[in-house]
C-alpha cells in the first residue's frame, strides 16, 4: 500500500518517520547498551522490596498463618485482595495483545509486548498468594486432580476454587506461550544484530532458529491468529471464574449475578491503570516517545475511562439492589460500608475509582502523560481498595452478631504485598533489559517508511549524537 | 535437479511481492522468501496454500473439551460420587468452566506445538541460510537454480529490482 494514502487516512502511529532498520537500533538499544543509571537505582529498589517479601513469607511459612491479623470471621482479607487485585491488572495484556487484535487496533503493537510481560509477572504474583494462604504451600499439589492412595479421593470438580486453579494456571500458561510466539521474530533480530559470541548464542537458542521465512511467517500468522481467537475468551473466563469465588457464596456483597462483567470491567480497568503507569516510566527512561506517543496514551486513556464508567455503574447497581431486594441483610451491608468501620476505604475507592477517571474526559489531561500518571496511580490505589472492600466488609460483619470481628493488617501482610510488587517489578526491570520492549516485526508492519540501510544508519546517528553506535 | 539457490534481496516488500509473483508465474521454483515482518499478500504471491493450523486448533480444542468432560464426568460419577448438598452428580453447567479451560489449554499449547514442530523451530536450532538482514529490512526471495539457469535467473531478479543477488549452496 501506498504510504502517504494511509498517512492521509490516519495519523502516523510514530511520530517521526523511521525506517526499518532506524527501528530496530531504536528498540534494540536498550537491550544492547548498558544499564542507566535510573535503571540501577530502580532495580535494586525492587530487589530489596522482593527480599523483604521473601523474608515474611518465609516466616509466615515457618509460623504458620496466624502471623496474619485474619480471625475465624475475617478468613480472607488482605491476601485474597492481594490475589484479586494482581490477576485483574494481569487482564489488560491478553486484551491490549488478543482483543484489539482482533479488532485490527493498529496503535497496539507499540504497547502489547510490554503489556503482555506485566500480564504474566501480575498473574505471578497473583498465584502466590493463594499458595501462601494455604498455609501449607508445599502441599499446593492437592489442588490436581492426580491418582493418588486415597481412594483415589479427587478434588471436587464443582467447586469455584477448583475453578480458579485451573483458570489461573491455564491463563499464565497460555499468556506466556502468547508473549513467546509474539518474541520469536524479534529475539531472532537481536541474535542477528549481536557482535559478541555468548550474546549470539544466547538469543540464537531463544529465538528457536528463527530465519524471516515466509512460509514461516504465513504459518505464524494463523498461528497468531489462533491464539488470539483463543486468548479472548480466555481473559474474559479468568476473572469471571475469580468472581464466581465470591458469587456462589451467600454472603452479602458477594452472593450476586452482576459480578463477572464487573469482576472483568474491573479487571480491565486496573489492568489498563498500570499499563499506564508503566508506559509512562517507561516511554520516558526507555526513550520511546516516538514510538509510545501521546496517541497511544489517549486510546488507552479512553478505554479506561470506559471500564471506570462500567465500573460506576456496578457500584450503583449494588446500592440500588441492596434497597431494590428488600433483604435486611443486603441493605445492611450496604449503608455498612458507606458509614461502618471501613467506610473511609470505601469513600477513598468510590473517588478513585469513579470521581478522578472523570478527568479523562478532557482531551488536555488525555494527552499530559504527568497528570495520566496520577490518575493511574489512584486508579490503582482505588482497584486494589475495590477488592478490600468487597471482601473484608462483607465478613466482618456476617449473619450472626456474636461473631462480627474486626480487621487490620499485620506487618507480615503488608510486607508481603510490598515484596509482590517487588517480584513485579524485578521481573519487568530484567524484562526491559534482555528483551526487545516493543514488538520490532509489528511496529515496521505499521509504521516502517521505505528506505535503505545505509541512508538510514546514516540519519540515526544525525538524530541521536553520542548513542547510536554500540559495540 | 536443483543444486544452488538464487539470494535476492529487495529494498522494499513491494518489490518483493511482484519479483515473487513474476517468478511463480513464469514457472520458476521459489524455495523461500525471507522477511523482516509478514508481508501481507505474501501467501498468495508465494502460492502457498492456506495454513492448516486452523483444523489442527479446532480437533486439540475438541480433545481438551473430550477430555475435560469425561474426566470430570467419571470422576463425579463413577470413580468416586460425592454427595455435596444433595446436587446431582452429573451437573454439566458445574463442569463447564475447567471444561472450557482445559479446551484453550489443550488448542492453544498445542497448535503452537505443532507450529514448531511444522516450521521446524526449537531451541538451539539453527536458521537455515544465515541471510544478513532479513531481521532487520530486507526482502529476500530464495529461487532455486541448477547449473544451466543461474545467469538467466540472476538477471530475471536483477530485472525485478533486486539490490543485491547472490549463489548459496541448498542448506
Amino acid at each position: 500500500m501506498n504510504p502517504s494514502a494511509t498517512q492521509a487516512l490516519r495519523p502516523p502511529l510514530v511520530d517521526t518517520p523511521r525506517t526499518a532498520s532506524q527501528i530496530t537500533d531504536d528498540i534494540c538499544r536498550p537491550v544492547e547498551a548498558m544499564p542507566t543509571a535510573s535503571w540501577y537505582v530502580g532495580f535494586f529498589a525492587s530487589v530489596t522490596a522482593l527480599c523483604i517479601g521473601a523474608v515474611l513469607v518465609t516466616h509466615e511459612i515457618a509460623t504458620g498463618i496466624g502471623t496474619w491479623g485474619l480471625n475465624s470471621t475475617v478468613g480472607w482479607a488482605w491476601d485474597i485482595t492481594n490475589f484479586v487485585f494482581w490477576v485483574g491488572i494481569g487482564h489488560a495484556g491478553t486484551l491490549i495483545s488478543a482483543i484489539l487484535f482482533l479488532f485490527r487496533q493498529k496503535w497496539r503493537t507499540a504497547v502489547n509486548r510490554s503489556a503482555e510481560a506485566m500480564t504474566i509477572f501480575a498473574v505471578m504474583c497473583a498465584g502466590i498468594f493463594p499458595l501462601i494462604h494455604m498455609g501449607r504451600p508445599w502441599l499446593a499439589f492437592w489442588m490436581f486432580p492426580y491418582p493418588n492412595t486415597r481412594g483415589p479421593l479427587w478434588i471436587n470438580f464443582r467447586s469455584p476454587l477448583v475453578w480458579d486453579v485451573f483458570a489461573i494456571s491455564t491463563y499464565l500458561t497460555v499468556s506466556a506461550c502468547f508473549w513467546y510466539i509474539g518474541l520469536l521474530p524479534d529475539l531472532a533480530t537481536v541474535r542477528d544484530r549481536a557482535r559478541n559470541r555468548v550474546r549470539k548464542f544466547i538469543y540464537g537458542i531463544m529465538s528457536f532458529g528463527w530465519d524471516g521465512s515466509g512460509r514461516t511467517w504465513i504459518r505464524y500468522e494463523m498461528l497468531y491468529l489462533l491464539l488470539a481467537g483463543l486468548a479472548t475468551p480466555l481473559v474474559v473466563s479468568v476473572h469471571t471464574v475469580v468472581s464466581f469465588d465470591f458469587a456462589t457464596a451467600l454472603v452479602p456483597g458477594w452472593h450476586s449475578t452482576i459480578f463477572p462483567p464487573y469482576f472483568v470491567a474491573g479487571a480491565i480497568f486496573s489492568g489498563f491503570a498500570m499499563v499506564l503507569t508503566l508506559m509512562i516510566i517507561a516511554r520516558r527512561v526507555m526513550r520511546f516517545e516516538n514510538y509510545v506517543t501521546l496517541r497511544h496514551l489517549d486510546a488507552m486513556c479512553k478505554i479506561t475511562l470506559v471500564t471506570s464508567l462500567i465500573v460506576a455503574l456496578a457500584y450503583a447497581h449494588e446500592a440500588f439492589f441492596a434497597w431494590y431486594s428488600g433483604n435486611n441483610y443486603e441493605s445492611f451491608l450496604a449503608i455498612n460500608r458507606m458509614r461502618g468501620p471501613f467506610a473511609p476505604e470505601y469513600l477513598v475507592m468510590v473517588t478513585c475509582n469513579v470521581l478522578i477517571p472523570q478527568l479523562l474526559w478532557s482531551k488536555r489531561v488525555r494527552t499530559s502523560p504527568l497528570i495520566i500518571f496520577f490518575i493511574s496511580i489512584a486508579i490503582n490505589i482505588g482497584m486494589w481498595l475495590e477488592r478490600f472492600v468487597i471482601i473484608v466488609i462483607s465478613l466482618h460483619r456476617d449473619f450472626l452478631p456474636s461473631s462480627w470481628a474486626d480487621y487490620s493488617p499485620t506487618y507480615v501482610e503488608v510486607g508481603t504485598l510490598l515484596g509482590s510488587f517487588g517480584l513485579f517489578f524485578t521481573c519487568f526491570f530484567l524484562f526491559c533489559r534482555v528483551l526487545p520492549m516493543i514488538a520490532i516485526a509489528e511496529v515496521k508492519s505499521v509504521a516502517a517508511t521505505p528506505g535503505s540501510g545505509e541512508v538510514a544508519s546514516a540519519t540515526i546517528i544525525d538524530a541521536t549524537p553520542g548513542e547510536g553506535e554500540k559495540p | 535437479m536443483t543444486h544452488k539457490l538464487c539470494i535476492a534481496s529487495f529494498d522494499s516488500p513491494e518489490d518483493l511481492l511482484s519479483a515473487t509473483r513474476a517468478a511463480r508465474e513464469s514457472g520458476r521454483k521459489i524455495y523461500d522468501t525471507y522477511v523482516p515482518w509478514p508481508v501481507h499478500g505474501l501467501e498468495e504471491a508465494m502460492g502457498v496454500a492456506r495454513s492448516r493450523l486452523g483444523v489442527v486448533c479446532f480437533m486439540l480444542g475438541s480433545l481438551g473439551v473430550a477430555t475435560a468432560l469425561g474426566f470430570q464426568l467419571w470422576v463425579s460419577t463413577r470413580s468416586w460420587p460425592l454427595n455435596i448438598g444433595g446436587k446431582p452428580f452429573d451437573a454439566l453447567p458445574a463442569l463447564i468452566p475447567i471444561t472450557f479451560e482445559l479446551m484453550v489449554l489443550f488448542a492453544a499449547v498445542g497448535t503452537i506445538i505443532v507450529f514448531f514442530i511444522r516450521s521446524r523451530l526449537w531451541p538451539g536450532a539453527q536458521p537455515g541460510i544465515a541471510l544478513e538482514g532479513a531481521t532487520n529490512d530486507r526482502f529476500i526471495l530464495a529461487l532455486e537454480t541448477n547449473a544451466d539457469d543461474a545467469e538467466e535467473i540472476a538477471g530475471f531478479v536483477r530485472d525485478r529490482g533486486a539490490a543485491e543477488v547472490r549463489e548459496v549452496d541448498l542448506p
